[in-house]
Order: structure tokens, then C-alpha cells, then sequence
């Protein structure tokens, strides 16, 4: 009897702390030991094709990757390229679809489900499918292109359409993420302000600018930030589509380090640069968070 | 809920099971030996080979595991990286094995070759030059060559003899049609074989374009072996003898230009083609003949002659006669734990038997006895080829050919980084000189951080 | 006047509707051609122009199944994805429990290390879990993948069974407290049930990232473990890439996800955005 009582006492005053704590044991062990070991890989000059073992380097690779290496910056630049054109191009397009999907149509559910089908495919499979499509010779968008008349071109070839054939896959997969959050959005918005919008005669580009738009806005942010989160580590694609090429064009820092890491073995490198890219990006979101706060009244993401 | 909690159960409980068979797995009795290599290589031969082997050797069980070859280099290293010794037998390429002998990944082969009888294993047989590229570094012997690409040249002989043809050519030159000794002379014919439709070729009227050279400049491995044949064949090299780099001499800038200029007579697709698309343009009657090739492809270019009505295939070697050299070898990983074990497969593979069983399937071997058997250079479909690499490899021991490039412990690195800037120059994404020095740049940083 | 009103508001409809029935087709285009592809012999794959019309063959998913091993790939990553997902949905629901009820210490730095976890690129993270799972020689097993998924998976299933949770009022706990109920009986009893459409999202998210993840499948298999896209991604090979058997390799790959995917789809917003926001 006494040892029960002081057995439930005892999950009594630790109950939450028993709740949590097998879930947050893993995760700290399972993601704080790789992050450690790369810090220390970073700091030591680790180049694992080099027998013996690997000296302390201090900052060398930081300050290398910062000052020495134009790679670094020109695949920020690939990278920042893809994320902002595929971003903004998923968000007008989930935007501009999600009010058009926006009002009572026959067949609701089989438009969603068919819709939500891109964000199922895993992306290496259905990446090496496009890679079919984009095929100069076989593929079936230049069977498109030529039946309307355009150029055919080597899309994942050419320098000048590897980037936007990236991106166009990107779009393709994502936007229907920003649809389905535009539109739970739009159908969450009360309808009172509208109503007495119309009421007083206001034209639908003066509603959409003085209230659709504000109240959407928390919500476009906080999908704007994950969807940029998520773009910024786009890989797969580039493995089944353009490997980095035409040269280096549409090598983004995912790739590079990817390059740098299992080409050429110097994790010590790759790790200092993924851990600049992570402090680059801690700010990115918390920029675009205080954007967030100051749009919104309630509580954001 | 219940059924959820009964189905999960459910579930659960089949996982634990499968976990269960998974780990208590069980001792197999024989001793297992894995053998990584590349997929679609032969595959067939492979696990012929395997099968002989198995019935000599009771004891010890082979498994092939197939990984593509651009994906080869780092999941081999990252295995060897690890110590994992979860591949006995590693598939090298010439530019690795440098690196990998130097990292101590490699474990050399000389003792077990001096205790092996001539019957099993004849070193001298192997081409030596192959030896030198392939096998060797510092002295020591790391892998053995079980197949090798050693390029010459492809060309349709039925458009060089034709006599309409060679009028037409030397009108237009001023020497007589002939296999190219000079890359000049080879310039000059691709320009002259490549036509528009409504031209004539061999006095009938095209209806679609006709190139004069197919080539392989897409941003793979292979554009820098065509780009190198160029570069050797002038007396140039990436690294030379005294160890510098050399990747950005007036001699590379030149040959990259020279290939860069020859993409006008090649088809459109050059830009992203592999050797799967020249030899399949030369099946559809596109191409005149290649730059320098992997003579290995001999069996599946022959096709020609069945897709196209008259055509004659004939192989020699490549201009200069220094095209790019080299074999894919095996290895024995410094971790395995059945080091005895791997090489008595290894040297099963390598020897005349099997080798013989691989020539007649359509492999390249090494074995210049085999390479040079004129009962096995009869068999047309698959070893018709065979004569024009032996002379390709004599000329190279005769005389004492070697790049410097295949000691360079940095070889493989500097591989992978060949491509993506003999590519961008030959595209024109950057300027030839421009393209050359940041590679020489980076060689110099990767050399910098050996040890 | 009436009839110009109404041939104006019927044609503004077709209009409207066609136009959705047009994104809707580009969106699912790919997939389609993914399928048609798969059912086609080589000969009608590389064509040019493409074919339309076909002799369908299953030629191409014997080959992926029969000399490509690839039934071993998608049991791998059955299990994997299952047990993964199991002890993902089991975990994160009680640890969200605490952290939604308890102002527990460190509550607030833990959700946004969270999202930060996302934002580190993965690649750098590869060779530290490969000498983690070597020096337990777990490299090339299900399990490691079923740790390595539930490690990645368990701090959005938390965050996300997180807003499910506190979107139960307290009362309901407080009433069953007062009468008598222990703590693990609420969580059983009146908890569980009230947030098991929370528990079917976690679950599908679990099971779709662990399902098409490819990287560290690739990097920490070689044979016996591997995963479903390492087998969709081995067709391409240095003889050129398999497109038929790549397309049934692909099929096979994507259409269970999409099944799951789209009877789910009430519960996709929620789960897309963390919770944030109600679908």
C-alpha cells in the first residue's frame, strides 16, 4: 500500500517531465552528438583521404570559406537565385489558384486530392521522371514546345533554362502547398467585414487591398518563411535533374557541399560551411519572423 | 480506437519479428566475400564468373553489388573512410587509385602475386603499360585491371573508301582521304562530312543534317577523356614530370580550343551526351566517326553495320596515338577481413580463363595474349576490335608513355573537377584561359592538403 | 436584358471552370505520363515524337521487381516507415501532452530549436550519423534508418501533436480530475480519442517523409536496408537510365503515398503548417 502511494506520488510530481522525456532523450542525443561531431570536424582540418590523423586548424576553414573560396558565394548566390524565383512564383500562383478554387464548385474534394498529389511524389522519383520530360531528343515538353510553335530546347543542358527547368520543377511540387494554406485561409476569414464592405459599395480590388489582403497577410508570411526554410535545402531534384551542371550553374550550396564533402572528402570544409550557412539563415528566418510579428495581432508560427 | 490500438498491435508485433529474424540472422557457413562494382558493366559475365568460382570454392560465397558509376567514387570511399570492410573487393578507376593507395585504403597485392604460380596469374601478361596506369603506385601493386576503355578511334569505313567521297575530298584539301594521323587532319574531315539535308553523302540526297564527329561533351567523366587525348597527343599534360601544374599551359588552352571548336560538326545533343549517345547516333547514321573513343564500345557500335544499310565500322587508333589510356582494376580494401579469400577471386577473375570468357561475352580485356589471339580477334561481333588495342597499348610500352597524373594522390579529385571545367570551357560558359586557370587553382588547394 | 445577364454569368462560369480544370491537369500531368510510361516497351519510350497511344506491357515492373530486387526495396521501406512512424506518433503525443499542460523548463527554447533542426543542411550531418551507426555496426540495417527517421521526425510530430492538443479545452481534464481519474487515465480515456485526427496527420507526415527520403538512404545502405528511392534511383545506371522500368519503380513509389495522401486531405494544412493553421 505505502509503495504504491509513494509510487504515485512520485509520477504525480514528475508526471510531465515522464512524458517527455523519452521522446526529448532521442532527439537530444540523435541531434546534438552530429552537430558536435561536425563543430569538431569544422575545427580540425578533416580531410578524410589523408591517412594519420587530422590537426586542429582553429578558424582556417571558416576563414577560408569566408575569404578563399569564390565557390562559396557563387553557389549562395545559385542558391538564392532558385529559392527566391521558385518561392515568390509558388506563392503568386498558390495565391492567384486559391482564389480561383475559392467558391462553390462540383467535385471539391476530387480537385483537392488531385492537387495535393505533387507534395506525395517523392521527390528523387518524380525528379528522375522529369528528367525523362525534359529530354532534348524523347522528352515531351519539347513535343510541346515545338506543337506550340517555341523553340525546343536541351533544357537541363543549356545554361541559360537549367536554373528556370529547377525551378519550374520546384513550382510544380510546392505551390500546391501555398494553395491549400491560402485557401484555409481564405475560407477561415470572417465574413462580417465583407459583407459590410459590399454593402457600402466597395469595388473587389478595394476589398481585396484594404481587407483580404492584411488578413491574409500573418498567414502568407508564416507560409512564405517554411516554404523558404524547405527551399533552401533542396537537393534531391538537383541529384536526379542537373547534378550541379551545365558546369556550375545550377550548383546551390546543398550541392556544393555535397561536392566537397563526398568528392573531395574534406568534411572539416563542408561542416564550416554549413554551419555559415545555418547562421545565414537563424537570421533570414529571424528577420522574416519580426516581419511576421509586426503584421500580426495574433500569435504567429 | 480499438481496432486502431489492435491493428498497430498488430503491426507491431509483425516488425518486432522481422527485427528479430533480421538480427539473430545466422552464421552462413561459408566464408562471404563482397565484390563492388559497376552496374551494367558485364553484369552478366560477372555472375558467371561467380558461378565458376563458386563451384572451384565451396567455402566461400561472392556477392556483386552493383552501384552506378557516378555515384561509385564516394560510395566505395565512404565505405573505405569508415573501415567498414563491408566490400572485400573494391572496383578501382585509374584516377583512384592513387588516392586511395596513398590514404592506406588499399592493401598491396605484391606478396600474394609472388606466391601465386605463373599458371593462375601471369603478371607479364597483363599489358604493362596498363600495369603502370591502372595498377601501381609507388612501386607497389594495388589492383589488377580486369577491363579496360582504352580509346582509339571509330569511324565508318564505307564513307572513307567510298571513291565519290575521296574525290570530293581531295578536291576540296588537297590530300587523300585517309584514317587521320594529325587532330588537324581529323578537324578536317568532320568539317567535310558534315552536311545539311538535300546535301549529297555517298551520291544520295540526305534528308536530315549529318555530322562529321560525334563527342561526348556533356558534364560527364567522359568530355575530359576526349579533351585529354587532344591534350597528350600534343605533348601536353596536367601534371607534369617535375610535379608541376601544368592544366593551364598554352598547349591545354589550345587543345581545349581546338575541341571546343570542333562542336559545330558534331550533333546538337554533344552538349549533354555520354558515350550512350555517340554510339547510338552512329547507329542512326548521324556521325561520320568519334573523337577519341572507348574502343571497349566496339561490340555495341558494330550494330551499325545492322541499322544502317552499308555501312562498314572500323576502329584505329586515335591521332597521335596517345588517346586516353586506362582500366578499371580490383582492388582488396586494406579492412577486409578475408583478405586470402578476396584474392583467390581476384585472381580467378584476372586469369586467361575467365578473361578469354569475358572477351567472347564483348569485354575489353587486359590479357595482351588474349588481345592479341588471332582465333579470338575472329570473333567479329565481339573482338573485332582487339587488334587495334594491342597496337594502341604496344605503342604505348614501346615507347615508355606515361602521364604523371595517374601518381598524383589528388588524381581522383582532380577527376571529378576536370569535367565541370573542360565542360564549361568547351561550352563557352567561360573563356578557355579563364576555365584552365581555376582549375589549376584548384588543384593547387587540393594538392596543398595532402599529407 | 435578363437573357445578356445570364449568357454573361454562364459563360463567366464555364470559363471558371475550365480554367480549374486546366491547372488541374498541368498539376497532375507528370504523374499521368509517369504511369503511361511504365506500361510501355522501350520501343515506344524513345521516340520522337512521343508516343500517345501504345501497346500497354508489364514488362517494365517485372524487370524492376525481378532483376532489380526491387520488392526487397519497398519492404525496407515498409518497415522502416511503419516502425519509425509508430514510435514517432507514440512519443510525440506524450511529450506534447507535457509541454501543451506543464510550463515544463525549457519549453519555449525547445520549440524554436525545432524549427532550427530544419534549417541545418543535411549533407554536413551525413558523415557524423556514419560513424555513429558504424561504431554500433548498424550501417546497411533497418534499424539505423528506423532511428535516424525517428529522430528526424520527432520534433515536428511534437510541435504538431502540440496544437492538436491545445485545442482541447482543460475543463474536460479538470472535470475528470475532480472525479478521481489518474493522469494516465485522462491521456487514455479522454485525450487519445479527442485528438486522434491529430494522431492520423502525425502519422501520415511521418510516413511520407520516411517514405521519400533519399539522401542518407542512399549514404548509410548499400544492400540489405536499402530504401525505396535508392531503388528508384539505381535505374540510372552507366548503360543510361532504364526510363520503363524507371517509371514502374517510380509508380510503385509515389502511388501508395498519393492514396494515403489524398484520403487525408482534411488533415494536410494542419500538418503543412505545423499546426499554426486549421485546415
Amino acid at each position: 500500500m505505502k509503495r504504491e502511494n509513494k509510487i504515485s506520488k512520485f509520477t504525480e510530481k514528475y508526471f510531465p517531465y515522464i512524458l517527455e522525456a523519452p521522446a526529448l532523450i532521442i532527439i537530444f542525443i540523435l541531434a546534438l552528438f552530429p552537430l558536435f561531431y561536425a563543430l569538431r570536424m569544422a575545427l580540425h582540418e578533416t580531410i578524410l583521404t589523408n591517412p594519420g590523423s587530422h590537426p586542429f586548424a582553429g578558424l582556417n576553414n571558416f576563414r577560408e570559406a569566408l575569404n578563399k573560396d569564390p565557390m562559396v558565394w557563387y553557389s549562395l548566390k545559385n542558391t538564392a537565385i532558385f529559392t527566391v524565383s521558385a518561392v515568390s512564383l509558388e506563392m503568386v500562383l498558390g495565391c492567384a489558384i486559391a482564389f480561383l478554387l475559392n467558391r462553390k464548385i462540383k467535385f471539391q474534394g476530387l480537385v483537392r486530392g488531385l492537387l495535393l498529389l505533387p507534395m506525395a511524389c517523392a521527390p528523387i522519383a518524380v525528379g528522375l521522371v522529369w528528367r525523362y520530360m525534359y529530354h532534348p531528343d524523347f522528352g515531351v515538353f519539347n513535343f510541346f514546345c515545338s506543337a506550340l510553335g517555341l523553340a525546343e530546347r536541351n533544357w537541363l543542358g543549356d545554361v541559360s533554362t537549367a536554373m528556370l527547368s529547377l525551378v519550374v520543377f520546384d513550382v510544380w511540387q510546392w505551390t500546391p502547398f501555398i494553395i491549400f494554406v491560402v485557401l484555409a485561409g481564405l475560407q477561415a476569414l470572417p465574413g462580417e467585414p465583407f459583407e459590410a464592405a459590399e454593402v457600402d459599395g466597395a469595388s473587389r480590388w478595394q476589398i481585396f487591398k484594404t481587407l483580404t489582403f492584411p488578413m491574409l497577410a500573418p498567414l502568407l508570411i508564416f507560409v512564405l518563411i517554411l516554404r523558404t526554410i524547405d527551399a533552401l535545402r533542396f537537393y534531391d531534384p538537383i541529384y536526379a535533374l542537373t547534378r550541379g551542371g551545365p558546369g556550375t550553374t545550377t550548383e546551390t550550396i546543398t550541392w556544393y557541399l555535397y561536392k566537397i564533402g563526398f568528392k573531395f572528402f574534406n568534411m572539416g570544409y563542408a561542416s564550416s560551411i554549413a554551419f555559415i550557412f545555418l547562421y545565414a539563415v537563424i537570421i533570414l528566418s529571424a528577420v522574416l519572423v519580426a516581419v511576421l510579428k509586426s503584421f500580426s495581432l495574433e500569435e504567429g508560427g | 480506437m480499438n481496432k486502431k490500438r489492435r491493428r498497430s498491435g498488430f503491426i507491431g508485433m509483425l516488425v518486432v519479428v522481422l527485427l528479430a529474424g533480421l538480427l539473430v540472422g545466422g552464421e552462413a557457413e561459408a566464408v562471404k566475400i563482397r565484390w563492388a562494382t559497376i552496374a551494367g558493366f558485364y553484369t552478366d559475365w560477372a555472375k558467371e564468373v561467380i558461378k565458376d568460382f563458386e563451384k572451384q570454392n565451396t567455402d566461400i560465397d561472392v556477392e556483386v553489388v552493383d552501384i552506378d558509376f557516378g555515384v561509385l567514387y564516394e560510395k566505395e570511399g565512404i565505405e573505405l573512410v569508415g573501415k567498414t570492410g563491408a566490400y572485400d573487393l573494391i572496383t578501382t578507376e585509374s584516377c583512384w587509385k592513387p588516392e586511395w593507395a596513398h590514404a592506406g585504403w588499399l592493401f598491396p597485392l605484391d606478396d600474394f602475386i609472388v606466391k601465386t604460380p605463373r599458371e593462375e596469374l601471369d603478371m607479364k601478361d597483363i599489358s604493362p603499360a596498363l600495369v603502370k596506369l591502372a595498377c601501381s603506385y609507388k612501386g607497389k601493386v594495388y589492383a589488377l585491371p580486369y577491363y579496360t576503355y582504352t580509346q582509339g578511334m571509330f569511324y565508318r569505313k564505307d564513307l572513307f573508301e567510298d571513291p565519290l567521297e575521296k574525290a570530293a575530298f581531295f578536291k576540296k584539301y588537297g590530300y587523300p582521304l585517309a584514317v587521320p594521323k594529325a587532330w588537324e587532319q581529323h578537324r578536317d574531315i568532320a568539317e567535310f562530312f558534315t552536311r545539311k539535308p538535300g546535301e549529297k553523302l555517298k551520291g544520295k540526297t540526305l534528308d536530315k543534317p549529318f555530322y562529321g564527329v560525334g563527342m561526348m561533351a556533356g558534364r560527364f567523366p567522359q568530355i575530359q577523356d576526349e579533351w585529354m587525348s587532344i591534350l597528350w597527343s600534343w605533348g601536353g599534360e596536367i601534371i607534369d614530370e617535375e610535379g608541376d601544374i601544368v592544366v593551364n599551359s598554352p598547349i591545354a588552352q589550345k587543345a581545349l580550343l581546338h575541341y571546343k571548336n570542333m562542336l559545330k560538326f558534331a550533333p546538337p545533343g554533344a552538349s549533354t551526351s555520354a558515350y550512350d549517345e555517340v554510339v547510338a547516333q552512329m547507329k542512326e547514321n548521324m556521325i561520320a566517326m568519334t573523337m577519341g573513343f572507348y574502343l571497349d564500345q566496339a561490340a555495341n557500335i558494330i550494330k551499325v553495320e545492322e541499322t544502317v544499310p552499308g555501312a562498314v565500322i572500323g576502329a584505329a587508333p586515335a591521332p597521335g596515338w596517345t588517346a586516353y589510356i586506362g582500366a578499371f582494376g580490383i582492388g582488396i580494401s586494406m579492412d577486409s577481413r578475408h583478405k586470402e579469400e578476396a584474392w583467390k577471386f581476384l585472381k580467378f577473375i584476372s586469369s586467361k580463363k575467365a578473361q578469354i570468357k569475358f572477351a567472347l561475352g564483348g569485354g575489353t580485356t587486359c590479357l595482351m595474349s588474349v588481345l592479341k589471339d588471332p582465333e579470338i580477334q575472329a570473333h567479329r561481333k565481339t573482338c573485332w576490335h582487339y587488334k587495334t588495342l594491342a597496337e594502341i597499348l604496344d605503342y604505348h610500352e614501346k615507347h615508355n608513355i606515361t602521364h604523371p597524373f595517374f601518381d598524383s594522390p589528388v588524381a581522383g579529385k582532380i577527376y571529378e573537377e576536370l569535367m565541370i571545367k573542360i565542360n564549361e570551357g568547351a561550352m563557352g560558359t567561360k573563356p578557355v584561359k579563364q576555365a584552365l586557370d581555376e582549375l589549376t587553382a584548384t588543384i593547387e588547394r587540393l594538392r596543398a592538403q595532402v599529407r | 436584358m435578363i437573357s445578356v445577364e445570364k449568357h454573361h454569368f454562364n459563360w463567366n462560369k464555364v470559363g471558371i471552370i475550365a480554367l480549374i480544370i486546366f491547372v488541374v491537369l498541368i498539376f497532375i500531368f507528370p504523374i499521368y505520363w509517369m504511369i503511361i510510361t511504365s506500361f510501355k516497351s522501350d520501343a515506344d519510350i524513345l521516340t520522337r515524337p512521343p508516343t500517345w497511344w501504345f501497346k500497354p506491357t508489364i514488362k517494365n515492373y517485372i524487370h524492376a521487381f525481378k532483376h532489380a530486387n526491387f520488392g526487397l526495396f519497398m519492404v525496407n521501406s515498409l518497415i522502416v516507415a511503419v516502425t519509425s512512424t509508430i514510435i514517432v506518433v507514440c512519443l510525440s503525443f506524450l511529450c506534447a501532452y507535457g509541454f501543451a499542460r506543464y510550463n515544463t523548463v525549457g519549453r519555449d527554447q525547445f520549440m524554436f530549436f525545432i524549427l532550427s533542426t530544419r534549417m541545418f543542411p543535411q549533407i554536413a550531418v551525413v558523415i557524423p550519423y556514419f560513424v555513429l551507426f558504424r561504431n554500433f555496426r548498424l550501417l546497411d540495417t533497418r534499424i539505423a534508418m528506423i532511428i535516424l527517421y525517428t529522430m528526424f521526425n520527432l520534433p515536428f510530430a511534437i510541435w504538431l501533436m502540440h496544437s492538436f492538443i491545445k485545442d482541447i479545452p482543460v475543463d474536460l481534464e479538470e472535470a475528470a480530475r475532480v472525479d478521481g481519474y489518474s493522469r494516465w487515465r485522462i491521456l487514455r480515456k479522454i485525450i487519445l480519442p479527442l485528438v486522434a485526427p491529430g494522431l492520423a496527420v502525425t502519422a501520415i507526415f511521418c510516413l511520407l517523409f520516411s517514405w521519400n527520403e533519399f539522401l542518407f538512404a542512399f549514404l548509410l545502405t548499400r544492400t540489405r536496408a536499402a530504401t525505396i528511392t535508392v531503388g528508384v534511383s539505381s535505374f540510372w545506371t552507366q548503360r543510361g537510365i532504364l526510363w520503363g522500368p524507371l517509371c514502374a519503380a517510380a509508380a510503385v513509389c509515389v502511388i501508395p503515398m498519393m492514396i494515403f495522401v489524398a484520403l487525408l486531405q482534411k488533415y494536410i494544412v494542419r500538418g503543412l503548417t505545423f499546426g499554426a493553421i486549421k485546415g
